[in-house]
């Protein structure tokens, strides 16, 4: 069709398509701060008309995936995730085991010095109270030390069931979303917006436990996580976390039908992966290392002071109660019942002969402090700052990693946004752009007019 | 690349944040003084810092200990030095009374003299110290001689250890000093004296000078070695004291900061600061525009 029919036709679609490209500038700006959301784009054709100048239709409303660097995304966010909240639990664990004053290094520095004044005064009544006092407060360093990694053990294993009940919720929904997005897509209906919402969960799940995605012809994303495959189409396998025998955390997936298979050794990246290490890698590295040295400093200081005597003339007593093995000797760590509160009870001279002022043996307890204890290298002092030392590499180690992932997942997502993201100096070129051609089109629509106007009155 | 709003304010609120951070570290560098707060810090230097904090302490507890022990040692000295007086006043005494010219009567009375001096040594070998009493051995809650003189103490010594293989005896002998351990029992002796006198008994009185010689010799021997003793706790104490110094620079190099770098650190974090505020003011500044 030709003439002024088609020149009315193709400003008639002029408008209408600048009109939905301006509609699109409009919702790209007013969605420059909507998360997950992807710039939208009016794709625009021109129609071929048979006999007669085209005109143009809008062939769809293009929304940028950004696919590669979403991937990217989601595989440096579960990398990011898991060394984040590894460093936030190893700094925390830091501040438990080398506070700013009071700690184990200092209780037994003070507890050794109190004993190097007993030895010059055996018989004194203040000194052998400090003695006490200090072996007292050097036993509940380590107890409370030992207690306070326990609790730090528990509130990770409540954050990690925390975490799963969020990832849960995400997947269920990503199966909805995948549900929706295959069945509008199918009848001929964007599902842009899902697609915005799924994207969304997709990335919270990556945070969380790592994240591997796969779409399919039909919209359709299969999350990967974990190992094996937690989205499949419109259906989700929940996790679930529990303890094994030896209290670790164990993390397991749904089978619908069957027993839950245990995917833990997978769960290397996010949030989850992050607090499993943290939980049962290096805090029981820091409890080992507790543990070897209260068993060490015990032993070591029951084995000389049992051999002297105190002041009511009895020998053989432990200062601290004897650990019954390497495993838990920091939190069981006490004052010998023998001992109890009674500094009588101390024994700081060798034998009943050097009463009351011997202080022979308190001389060699003081002496604990500079040879070696126990089997590895190093004098009580410099065991517990070798230990301390690990911990602080572990901490630093992991807080590098983690500024390290977080610049790589803030490049990852300078690219990904870079890729989708609205841009406001571009949405207002295009919005000048398409009111220009509207306005053109509407020029065309006056002049098809006039030129009609112009003919009826001849005729 | 094609920059959103996103991507410029993601950046400038990461180096906002990045320089907010590096502020804070520095700020508790300079507010606290040292370089290194915790072991993350710096590990190595924590450890050197931790080792050289448990030696000062390690010595800072034998310095009291090897204090108290010298300040009695020296008061032993003293008395020792005092007894040493007595003694050679009863040798004054016992040459006086060996005279021929001289009658029972006032053989009787010098006798009573020496034994006045005999009470007053043992007053003297009783007496207390800081620790109790001095000459006792671990027995320092008894009087180490009885009115009869007779030793109830011990000769244990109660060591003080200046290093970690160097130990000093921290206490006076009594037994070495006024028992038949050291050489003579000096208490039987100027009993003996006394009598001697006091009986006319001239052969009697040339045995207690003798006596008192070797007894005032072992006074004076039992008296340097106390004074010996204090002296090595005095040297053992300097030299506790210049490694405590030492100690505290190796612990000052490894953990502490140097003032100077550390405000200038902080006066460059701040500067730092103030520059990404002045980034993020300037994105905010070109949207505001660029929307208008």
């Amino acid at each position: 069709m030709g003439g002024l029919s088609g020149m009315l036709s193709v400003a008639r679609d002029g408008i209408m398509a600048q009109s939905a490209a301006l509609d699109t500038t409009g919702q790209n700006v007013a969605n420059v701060n909507t998360p997950g959301y992807a710039k939208r784009t009016a794709v625009l054709a021109s129609r071929a008309q048979p006999g007669s100048a085209g005109g143009v239709d809008v062939v769809t409303f293009a929304r940028d995936a950004a696919g590669l660097a979403s991937r990217r995304l989601y595989g440096e966010a579960g990398k990011s995730g898991a060394a984040d909240a590894r460093a936030v639990a190893l700094a925390t664990i830091e501040s438990m085991v080398s506070p700013q004053s009071g700690g184990i290094s200092d209780r037994t520095s003070a507890f050794f010095s109190s004993l190097t004044a007993l030895s010059a005064d055996g018989n004194s009544t203040a000194a052998r109270a400090t003695v006490l006092a200090r072996a007292t407060d050097l036993a509940a360093s380590f107890a409370d030390t030992a207690a306070s990694l326990t609790s730090e053990r528990a509130t990770q294993l409540d954050s990690a069931r925390s975490i799963v009940a969020d990832v849960n919720a995400s997947l269920a929904s990503i199966a909805k979303f995948n549900g929706q997005i295959a069945g509008a897509e199918a009848s001929g209906t964007p599902a842009n917006d899902l697609r915005d919402a799924r994207d969304v969960l997709v990335r919270s799940v990556a945070d969380a436990t790592g994240a591997h995605v796969v779409e399919g012809a039909n919209g359709q994303m299969t999350l990967f996580a974990a190992g094996t495959a937690l989205v499949s189409g419109n259906t989700s396998r929940p996790l679930s976390v529990d303890l094994d025998p030896q209290g670790n955390m164990r993390v397991l997936v749904a089978n619908p039908g069957g027993a839950p298979s245990d995917v833990t050794s997978h769960v290397t990246e996010g949030k989850l992966g992050g607090l499993r290490e943290a939980r049962d890698v290096d805090i029981p590295k820091v409890q080992a290392g507790l543990d070897q040295l209260a068993f060490d400093i015990a032993t070591q200081v029951n084995s000389v002071h049992s051999a002297g005597v105190g002041q009511d003339g009895l020998g053989g007593r432990n200062l601290f109660a004897a650990p019954a093995g390497v495993a838990g000797a920091a939190y069981s760590m006490k004052i010998d019942p023998a001992v109890g509160s009674d500094p009588t009870t101390l024994a700081a001279a060798a034998t009943v002969a050097d009463l009351p002022g011997g202080g022979s043996v308190a001389l060699a307890l003081s002496k604990i402090a500079t040879t070696q204890l126990g089997a590895a290298p190093g004098n009580p002092g410099e065991r517990i700052a070798a230990w301390l030392g690990s911990v602080g590499t572990m901490a630093s180690s992991a807080n590098d990693e983690a500024t390290l992932r977080s610049g790589t997942v803030a490049t990852a997502e300078s690219s990904f946004e870079s890729q989708r993201g609205v841009s406001l100096d571009e949405e207002m070129v295009n919005l000048t752009r398409f009111q220009r051609a509207f306005e053109a089109s509407t020029r065309i629509l006056h002049a098809a007019d006039e030129l009609l106007g112009n003919l009826i009155k001849e005729l | 690349m094609r920059v959103t709003e996103k991507n410029r304010f993601s950046e400038a609120t990461m180096q906002r944040t990045r320089a907010a951070a590096q502020l804070q570290k520095k700020a508790q560098v300079a507010a606290s003084g040292n370089r290194v707060n915790l072991p993350s810090d710096d590990a190595y230097g924590f450890s050197v810092g931790k080792a050289a904090t448990d030696r000062i302490e390690i010595l800072t507890a034998r310095t009291g200990a090897a204090q108290n022990a010298q300040s009695d040692l020296e008061l032993g000295e003293s008395t020792l030095a005092s007894a040493t007086d007595l003694l050679q006043k009863a040798k004054e005494l016992a040459v006086q009374g060996r005279n021929g010219t001289m009658d029972a009567a006032a053989r009787a009375s010098l006798g009573s003299q020496v034994d006045s001096i005999r009470s007053s040594l043992l007053a003297l070998a009783n007496t207390r110290g800081a620790s109790g009493y001095l000459f006792g051995g671990t027995a320092t809650q008894t009087p180490p001689f009885s009115a009869t003189g007779a030793f109830v103490g011990n000769d244990t010594a109660v060591d003080v250890a200046l290093s970690d293989n160097v130990t000093v005896r921290g206490n006076g002998s009594g037994a070495q000093a006024f028992t038949a351990a050291g050489g003579t029992d000096i208490f039987a002796d100027l009993a003996n004296l006394a009598a001697a006198l006091g009986t006319n008994n001239v052969a009697g009185i040339d045995a207690g000078i003798a006596k008192l010689d070797a007894g005032h010799a072992q006074v004076v021997g039992a008296r340097v070695t106390a004074g010996l003793a204090a002296e090595r706790l005095g040297t053992g104490i300097d030299v506790m004291a210049e490694a405590r110094a030492s100690l505290t620079a190796r612990r000052a190099q490894a953990v502490e900061a140097d003032p100077v770098t550390a405000y200038s650190d902080l006066a460059e974090a701040n500067a730092a600061y103030e520059r990404a505020l002045a980034v993020t003011k300037q994105i905010l500044s070109v949207n505001s525009s660029g929307n208008g």
